[in-house]
C-alpha cells in the first residue's frame, strides 16, 4: 500500500531515509522541471535539484504541516535556490541543442526535433524576460498544469491573486512577444501537419 | 516591462491571447532528467553519510588537535635540545682554549 504523503513525512522527520527517498521519487521531476525552465540548462537544472533535496532531508524534522502540501515546501526552496543562482551568476546561458535531446521526443526525425528545440529556447528567451514570479506561474501552469488554487499555496497568494497575476502576465506576453511568438507558430503549422501525416 | 492593462474577461476572450495560451501549452513540454542523475541523487540521499564528508565529525577534531599538540611539543623539545647541545660544546671549546 503506498503511504501518503503526509505519512511519509512523519517518518521521514523521525530519521526514516526510506521514507523520505519515497518522497523523493515522487517529486524529483517536478523539481527537476521546475528548475530547468528557470534556469535553461540541464547542469544547473540537475546541481539545484540536487541541493533542493539535500536541504529539505537537512529540515526535514523542522517540517510544520501548516495544511500546505509537501510540493509546495520543496517548490519555496527551489525557488529561492533559484533566485540566488540568478543572483550570483548574473548571466543568461544559451540551452545548446545538444541538452534537450536526451528528455524527449527521441524517436521524432531530427528536424521534427530541433525545429522543437528552437521553439522551446525562443520561448525560454521570452520567458526569462518577465519578473520571476511571473515564470514560477507560467511554469507551475503549463509545465506541472497546477491549478490557481495549487499554485497560490506554493506563491503564498491567494486563488484570485494568482488568476489576476496569471491574466497580467499574458496580455504583457501579447504585447511585449507576441507578435514573433505568434509568428513562429504559425510558420510551425505547416510542419505540425506533416507530423500528424507522419 | 511596463504594461499596464487592467485584466477583464473580455480581453483574454481575445484570439491573440487564446493563441498564446495554446502556444505556452504545446512548447512548454516536461522534461525528463537523466536517469543516471536521478538514481545518483537517490543513492546520495540513502546515504548521507556521503554528504556529511565535508565536514569532519568530533574524533576527527580530536585526533587532529591532538596530533597538531604532539608535534608542537616535539618541535620545543628538539629546539631546547639543541639549544643545550650548542650551549655544551661552546662550553667545552671555552675549556680546551684554557
Amino acid at each position: 500500500m503506498q503511504l501518503k504523503d503526509e505519512e511519509l513525512l512523519v517518518l521521514a522527520a523521525q530519521g526514516e531515509l526510506e521514507a523520505f527517498g519515497s518522497l523523493y521519487e515522487r517529486y524529483v521531476e517536478r523539481i527537476y522541471n521546475y528548475i530547468f525552465y528557470r534556469t535553461g540548462n540541464t547542469y544547473d537544472a540537475e546541481d539545484l535539484t540536487e541541493r533542493v533535496f539535500i536541504r529539505a532531508m537537512r529540515h526535514i524534522g523542522n517540517y510544520h504541516d501548516r495544511g500546505l502540501p509537501f510540493s509546495a515546501w520543496l517548490y519555496r526552496i527551489a525557488h529561492n535556490l533559484v533566485a540566488n543562482w540568478h543572483r550570483d551568476n548574473n548571466r543568461r546561458k544559451e540551452i545548446p541543442l545538444d541538452e534537450g535531446l536526451y528528455g524527449f521526443h527521441q524517436g521524432e526525425h531530427p528536424e521534427t526535433e530541433l525545429l522543437r528545440l528552437e521553439e522551446r529556447d525562443r520561448l525560454l528567451r521570452a520567458i526569462r524576460c518577465l519578473p520571476a514570479e511571473r515564470q514560477q506561474l507560467l511554469i507551475l501552469k503549463f509545465v506541472e498544469h497546477l491549478s490557481n488554487a495549487e499554485i497560490g499555496q506554493i506563491m503564498g497568494r491567494t486563488e484570485g491573486a494568482v488568476k489576476s497575476l496569471y491574466h497580467r502576465t499574458l496580455l504583457a506576453m501579447r504585447n511585449e512577444f507576441g507578435v514573433n511568438l505568434l509568428e513562429s507558430q504559425i510558420s510551425d503549422d505547416p510542419f505540425s501537419e506533416d507530423e500528424e501525416n507522419e | 516591462m511596463s504594461v499596464k492593462i487592467s485584466p477583464n474577461a473580455s480581453n483574454l476572450c481575445n484570439p491573440e491571447i487564446q493563441n498564446l495560451e495554446a502556444y505556452l501549452l504545446r512548447t512548454f513540454e516536461p522534461v525528463r532528467p537523466r536517469q543516471e542523475f536521478v538514481q545518483g541523487l537517490r543513492g546520495k540521499l540513502a546515504n548521507p553519510t556521503v554528504q556529511k564528508t565535508d565536514q569532519p565529525t568530533f574524533l576527527q577534531s580530536a585526533l587532529l588537535v591532538g596530533a597538531g599538540i604532539l608535534g608542537s611539543v616535539l618541535v620545543v623539545v628538539a629546539s631546547v635540545k639543541a639549544v643545550l647541545s650548542l650551549l655544551h660544546a661552546f662550553k667545552v671549546l671555552r675549556q680546551s682554549k684554557a
